[in-house]
Protein backbone atom coordinates (compact mmCIF):
# COMPACT_ATOMS: atom_id res chain seq x y z
CA UNK A 1 0.00 0.00 0.00
CA UNK A 2 1.82 3.38 -1.31
CA UNK A 3 1.52 6.17 0.60
CA UNK A 4 1.18 9.87 -0.84
CA UNK A 5 3.42 12.87 -0.23
CA UNK A 6 1.52 14.11 2.66
CA UNK A 7 1.34 10.42 4.32
CA UNK A 8 5.52 9.86 3.57
CA UNK A 9 6.00 13.46 4.66
CA UNK A 10 3.83 12.32 8.14
CA UNK A 11 5.95 9.56 8.56
CA UNK A 12 9.12 11.08 8.63
CA UNK A 13 7.87 13.41 10.66
CA UNK A 14 6.59 10.92 13.26
CA UNK A 15 9.93 9.15 13.12
CA UNK A 16 11.96 12.31 13.93
CA UNK A 17 9.60 13.14 16.96
CA UNK A 18 9.73 9.71 18.13
CA UNK A 19 13.95 10.04 17.96
CA UNK A 20 13.61 13.21 19.71
CA UNK A 21 11.61 11.48 22.39
CA UNK A 22 13.38 8.51 22.63
CA UNK A 23 16.67 10.85 23.26
CA UNK A 24 14.78 12.99 25.76
CA UNK A 25 13.65 9.88 27.27
CA UNK A 26 17.32 8.78 27.42
CA UNK A 27 18.60 11.68 29.44
CA UNK A 28 16.27 10.80 31.80
CA UNK A 29 17.86 7.67 32.79
CA UNK A 30 19.06 7.06 35.90
CA UNK A 31 22.83 7.46 35.60
CA UNK A 32 24.74 4.03 34.85
CA UNK A 33 28.58 4.74 35.12
CA UNK A 34 30.34 3.41 32.20
CA UNK A 35 33.76 1.81 32.76
CA UNK A 36 36.74 3.21 30.83
CA UNK A 37 39.06 2.77 33.05
CA UNK A 38 38.50 1.47 36.30
CA UNK A 39 40.58 3.41 38.90
CA UNK A 40 40.76 1.72 42.12
CA UNK A 41 41.56 -0.96 44.82
CA UNK A 42 44.24 -2.37 42.16
CA UNK A 43 46.27 0.57 41.91
CA UNK A 44 46.45 2.03 45.59
CA UNK A 45 47.02 -1.93 46.59
CA UNK A 46 50.24 -1.81 43.92
CA UNK A 47 51.10 1.16 45.98
CA UNK A 48 50.75 -0.19 49.50
CA UNK A 49 52.99 -3.57 48.21
CA UNK A 50 55.80 -1.36 46.79
CA UNK A 51 55.79 0.66 50.26
CA UNK A 52 55.62 -1.69 52.23
CA UNK A 53 58.56 -3.50 50.11
CA UNK A 54 60.92 -0.74 50.40
CA UNK A 55 59.96 -0.03 54.08
CA UNK A 56 61.23 -3.94 54.37
CA UNK A 57 64.65 -3.44 52.03
CA UNK A 58 65.22 -0.07 54.33
CA UNK A 59 64.76 -1.42 57.64
CA UNK A 60 66.85 -4.69 57.00
CA UNK A 61 69.81 -2.01 55.11
CA UNK A 62 69.70 0.33 58.51
CA UNK A 63 70.14 -3.11 60.65
CA UNK A 64 72.87 -4.18 58.83
CA UNK A 65 70.56 -7.22 57.85
CA UNK A 66 70.77 -6.63 54.10
CA UNK A 67 73.88 -4.98 51.83
CA UNK A 68 71.35 -4.12 48.96
CA UNK A 69 69.66 -0.52 49.38
CA UNK A 70 66.77 0.26 47.16
CA UNK A 71 65.98 3.81 45.76
CA UNK A 72 62.30 5.18 46.76
CA UNK A 73 62.41 7.69 43.74
CA UNK A 74 64.06 5.70 41.20
CA UNK A 75 61.30 2.78 42.19
CA UNK A 76 58.17 5.00 41.41
CA UNK A 77 60.27 6.27 38.07
CA UNK A 78 60.59 2.55 37.04
CA UNK A 79 57.00 2.53 37.87
CA UNK A 80 56.07 5.71 35.48
CA UNK A 81 58.08 3.79 32.41
CA UNK A 82 56.02 0.75 33.32
CA UNK A 83 52.80 2.72 33.65
CA UNK A 84 53.58 4.21 29.64
CA UNK A 85 53.63 1.09 28.46
CA UNK A 86 51.37 -1.87 30.59
CA UNK A 87 48.86 1.02 31.28
CA UNK A 88 48.65 0.42 34.54
CA UNK A 89 46.48 4.04 35.71
CA UNK A 90 48.54 4.89 37.94
CA UNK A 91 49.54 8.67 38.11
CA UNK A 92 53.03 9.73 37.77
CA UNK A 93 54.74 9.76 41.64
CA UNK A 94 57.59 12.76 41.88
CA UNK A 95 59.88 12.79 45.17
CA UNK A 96 57.27 15.61 46.89
CA UNK A 97 54.52 13.10 46.76
CA UNK A 98 56.58 10.57 48.68
CA UNK A 99 57.29 10.30 52.40
CA UNK A 100 58.72 7.76 54.41
CA UNK A 101 59.97 7.75 58.13
CA UNK A 102 61.52 5.25 60.22
CA UNK A 103 60.94 5.92 64.22
CA UNK A 104 62.83 3.42 65.41
CA UNK A 105 62.61 4.78 68.68
CA UNK A 106 58.61 5.21 68.59
CA UNK A 107 58.45 2.10 67.25
CA UNK A 108 56.63 2.95 63.91
CA UNK A 109 57.96 2.81 59.87
CA UNK A 110 55.57 4.97 58.42
CA UNK A 111 55.35 5.56 54.75
CA UNK A 112 53.15 7.81 52.58
CA UNK A 113 52.46 8.31 48.45
CA UNK A 114 50.33 10.98 47.33
CA UNK A 115 48.50 9.59 43.66
CA UNK A 116 47.74 13.07 41.90
CA UNK A 117 44.71 11.74 39.08
CA UNK A 118 43.50 14.35 36.85
CA UNK A 119 40.22 14.80 38.92
CA UNK A 120 40.87 13.86 42.28
CA UNK A 121 43.77 12.93 44.57
CA UNK A 122 44.14 9.45 46.38
CA UNK A 123 46.73 9.04 49.62
CA UNK A 124 48.23 6.02 50.32
CA UNK A 125 50.07 4.85 53.79
CA UNK A 126 51.54 2.29 54.88
CA UNK A 127 52.01 2.00 59.03
CA UNK A 128 54.07 -0.48 60.84
CA UNK A 129 54.19 -0.14 64.33
CA UNK A 130 54.68 -2.32 67.17
CA UNK A 131 55.10 -2.37 71.16
CA UNK A 132 56.54 -4.30 74.02
CA UNK A 133 56.76 -4.57 77.03
CA UNK A 134 58.91 -6.06 79.81
CA UNK A 135 58.43 -8.97 81.66
CA UNK A 136 61.23 -10.23 83.63
CA UNK A 137 64.81 -11.99 83.00
CA UNK A 138 65.85 -15.56 82.96
CA UNK A 139 68.55 -17.57 81.99
CA UNK A 140 69.46 -19.45 78.70
CA UNK A 141 72.57 -21.68 78.29
CA UNK A 142 74.22 -21.54 75.01
CA UNK A 143 76.62 -24.15 74.48
CA UNK A 144 79.14 -23.16 77.50
CA UNK A 145 77.54 -19.99 77.56
CA UNK A 146 74.83 -18.99 80.34
CA UNK A 147 73.21 -16.46 79.20
CA UNK A 148 70.75 -13.33 80.49
CA UNK A 149 67.24 -13.06 78.40
CA UNK A 150 64.73 -10.58 78.64
CA UNK A 151 61.24 -11.28 78.25
CA UNK A 152 58.87 -8.60 76.48
CA UNK A 153 55.30 -8.99 75.42
CA UNK A 154 55.66 -7.83 72.12
CA UNK A 155 52.36 -6.50 69.51
CA UNK A 156 52.69 -5.69 65.59
CA UNK A 157 50.58 -4.59 62.90
CA UNK A 158 50.64 -3.15 59.86
CA UNK A 159 47.45 -0.52 58.72
CA UNK A 160 47.27 -0.09 55.22
CA UNK A 161 45.12 3.25 54.49
CA UNK A 162 43.46 4.17 51.14
CA UNK A 163 40.64 5.64 49.43
CA UNK A 164 39.31 2.03 49.09
CA UNK A 165 39.52 0.71 52.27
CA UNK A 166 41.54 0.55 55.78
CA UNK A 167 42.88 -2.60 56.72
CA UNK A 168 45.13 -3.82 60.19
CA UNK A 169 46.71 -7.29 59.67
CA UNK A 170 49.14 -8.70 62.63
CA UNK A 171 52.19 -10.61 60.36
CA UNK A 172 54.08 -13.15 61.76
CA UNK A 173 57.22 -12.78 63.11
CA UNK A 174 60.58 -14.85 63.18
CA UNK A 175 63.77 -14.87 64.13
CA UNK A 176 66.76 -14.30 61.36
CA UNK A 177 69.58 -14.44 64.08
CA UNK A 178 68.73 -17.89 65.56
CA UNK A 179 69.29 -16.20 69.39
CA UNK A 180 65.44 -15.15 70.55
CA UNK A 181 62.61 -17.47 71.91
CA UNK A 182 59.76 -16.49 70.18
CA UNK A 183 56.02 -17.83 71.50
CA UNK A 184 53.12 -16.40 69.93
CA UNK A 185 50.02 -15.72 72.39
CA UNK A 186 47.00 -14.24 70.30
CA UNK A 187 47.13 -14.50 66.72
CA UNK A 188 44.51 -12.78 66.10
CA UNK A 189 45.21 -9.50 68.29
CA UNK A 190 49.18 -10.07 67.02
CA UNK A 191 50.25 -10.60 70.62
CA UNK A 192 53.62 -12.31 70.71
CA UNK A 193 56.06 -13.31 73.83
CA UNK A 194 59.71 -12.70 72.81
CA UNK A 195 63.17 -13.19 74.84
CA UNK A 196 65.77 -11.63 73.46
CA UNK A 197 69.84 -11.31 74.55
CA UNK A 198 69.83 -8.10 74.29
CA UNK A 199 67.88 -5.06 74.19
CA UNK A 200 66.85 -3.77 70.56
CA UNK A 201 67.79 -7.37 68.86
CA UNK A 202 66.22 -6.95 65.70
CA UNK A 203 63.23 -9.75 64.87
CA UNK A 204 61.80 -9.79 61.49
CA UNK A 205 57.74 -10.09 60.15
CA UNK A 206 56.40 -12.28 57.30
CA UNK A 207 57.02 -9.29 55.06
CA UNK A 208 60.66 -9.21 55.94
CA UNK A 209 60.07 -5.80 57.80
CA UNK A 210 62.51 -5.37 60.72
CA UNK A 211 61.49 -4.49 64.40
CA UNK A 212 63.29 -3.79 67.37
CA UNK A 213 62.50 -5.30 70.78
CA UNK A 214 63.88 -3.19 73.86
CA UNK A 215 65.24 0.46 73.87
CA UNK B 1 -6.71 7.37 8.24
CA UNK B 2 -6.00 3.82 7.37
CA UNK B 3 -2.49 5.32 6.29
CA UNK B 4 -1.80 7.27 9.38
CA UNK B 5 -1.89 4.46 11.35
CA UNK B 6 0.43 2.73 8.87
CA UNK B 7 2.58 5.12 9.88
CA UNK B 8 2.55 4.83 13.48
CA UNK B 9 2.91 1.12 13.40
CA UNK B 10 5.85 1.33 11.47
CA UNK B 11 7.23 4.67 14.23
CA UNK B 12 6.16 2.15 17.17
CA UNK B 13 8.31 -0.78 15.44
CA UNK B 14 11.25 1.32 14.83
CA UNK B 15 10.68 2.87 18.68
CA UNK B 16 10.93 -0.73 20.05
CA UNK B 17 13.82 -1.91 18.09
CA UNK B 18 15.74 1.23 19.51
CA UNK B 19 14.60 1.05 23.10
CA UNK B 20 15.82 -3.18 23.21
CA UNK B 21 18.53 -2.39 21.17
CA UNK B 22 19.68 0.24 23.86
CA UNK B 23 18.87 -1.82 26.72
CA UNK B 24 21.11 -4.36 25.65
CA UNK B 25 23.75 -2.76 24.98
CA UNK B 26 23.60 -1.34 28.40
CA UNK B 27 22.71 -4.18 30.33
CA UNK B 28 26.16 -6.22 28.47
CA UNK B 29 28.50 -3.43 28.93
CA UNK B 30 27.44 -3.65 32.62
CA UNK B 31 27.81 -7.21 33.66
CA UNK B 32 31.32 -7.15 31.82
CA UNK B 33 32.42 -3.98 33.78
CA UNK B 34 31.19 -5.86 36.99
CA UNK B 35 34.09 -8.51 36.24
CA UNK B 36 35.99 -6.93 35.59
CA UNK B 37 36.27 -4.67 38.77
CA UNK B 38 35.81 -7.77 40.91
CA UNK B 39 39.22 -9.18 39.07
CA UNK B 40 40.97 -5.70 39.63
CA UNK B 41 39.54 -6.14 43.68
CA UNK B 42 41.29 -9.68 43.19
CA UNK B 43 44.05 -8.15 42.34
CA UNK B 44 44.75 -5.86 44.84
CA UNK B 45 44.04 -8.54 47.20
CA UNK B 46 47.03 -10.55 45.79
CA UNK B 47 49.22 -7.46 46.58
CA UNK B 48 47.77 -6.84 50.07
CA UNK B 49 48.90 -10.73 50.32
CA UNK B 50 52.33 -11.14 49.27
CA UNK B 51 55.13 -9.78 48.82
CA UNK B 52 57.47 -12.21 46.74
CA UNK B 53 54.50 -13.38 44.59
CA UNK B 54 55.04 -16.30 42.14
CA UNK B 55 53.48 -17.22 38.83
CA UNK B 56 51.80 -20.24 40.92
CA UNK B 57 50.61 -18.26 43.29
CA UNK B 58 48.30 -15.88 40.84
CA UNK B 59 47.07 -19.23 38.77
CA UNK B 60 46.47 -20.50 42.11
CA UNK B 61 44.65 -17.44 43.29
CA UNK B 62 42.07 -17.27 40.45
CA UNK B 63 41.85 -20.67 38.71
CA UNK B 64 38.31 -21.22 40.16
CA UNK B 65 37.32 -17.80 38.49
CA UNK B 66 35.49 -18.42 35.20
CA UNK B 67 35.96 -14.83 34.68
CA UNK B 68 39.77 -15.19 34.17
CA UNK B 69 40.42 -16.90 31.15
CA UNK B 70 43.60 -15.50 30.86
CA UNK B 71 47.43 -15.29 32.75
CA UNK B 72 50.49 -13.74 31.40
CA UNK B 73 53.93 -13.14 34.21
CA UNK B 74 56.73 -11.02 32.35
CA UNK B 75 55.22 -11.93 28.96
CA UNK B 76 54.94 -15.37 29.77
CA UNK B 77 51.58 -17.07 29.03
CA UNK B 78 51.08 -18.82 32.48
CA UNK B 79 47.38 -19.77 32.25
CA UNK B 80 44.70 -19.79 29.18
CA UNK B 81 41.74 -21.00 28.81
CA UNK B 82 41.11 -21.48 24.70
CA UNK B 83 38.51 -20.09 22.41
CA UNK B 84 37.25 -17.42 24.88
CA UNK B 85 37.49 -13.37 23.77
CA UNK B 86 39.19 -11.15 26.77
CA UNK B 87 40.06 -7.95 27.88
CA UNK B 88 43.29 -7.60 29.68
CA UNK B 89 44.08 -6.11 33.39
CA UNK B 90 47.78 -5.40 33.86
CA UNK B 91 49.66 -4.92 37.25
CA UNK B 92 53.18 -4.90 38.53
CA UNK B 93 54.29 -6.39 41.79
CA UNK B 94 57.67 -4.85 43.33
CA UNK B 95 60.22 -8.11 44.34
CA UNK B 96 62.73 -7.86 47.05
CA UNK B 97 65.34 -8.14 44.32
CA UNK B 98 64.53 -4.72 43.34
CA UNK B 99 62.82 -5.66 39.86
CA UNK B 100 59.14 -5.82 38.75
CA UNK B 101 57.30 -8.62 38.16
CA UNK B 102 54.47 -7.57 35.61
CA UNK B 103 51.38 -9.49 35.23
CA UNK B 104 48.59 -9.52 32.70
CA UNK B 105 45.11 -11.06 33.75
CA UNK B 106 42.82 -11.94 30.98
CA UNK B 107 38.94 -10.97 32.02
CA UNK B 108 36.29 -13.19 29.87
CA UNK B 109 34.54 -10.63 27.61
Amino acid sequence: MALNTRGQVLVIAIAIFACLVLAALGNLYYPRPRIVHYVGELQTSTIVQILRVYIANRSSYITGLSNASMDINNIFYRLTLLNNTCKLNIPEVTPDDILVRMFWRNCCHLALVNLRYKYFNSTVIVNVTWSYIYLNNYTKNIGELTLTYMNFTLTCSHTYITPQYNVTIHPCLYDTLGLADIKLVDRDKGVWIVGVPYEGYPLKDEYNIVIRVGS
Amino acid sequence: MLRHLEAIAIVLVLALFISYSRIMMVTHTGSYGLRLIEVSKGLGYLHILYDNVTAEDIVMFFKDDPSVVYISVNGTVVYRVEGTSYVTINTVFLLPNNSFLVVTVGVKY
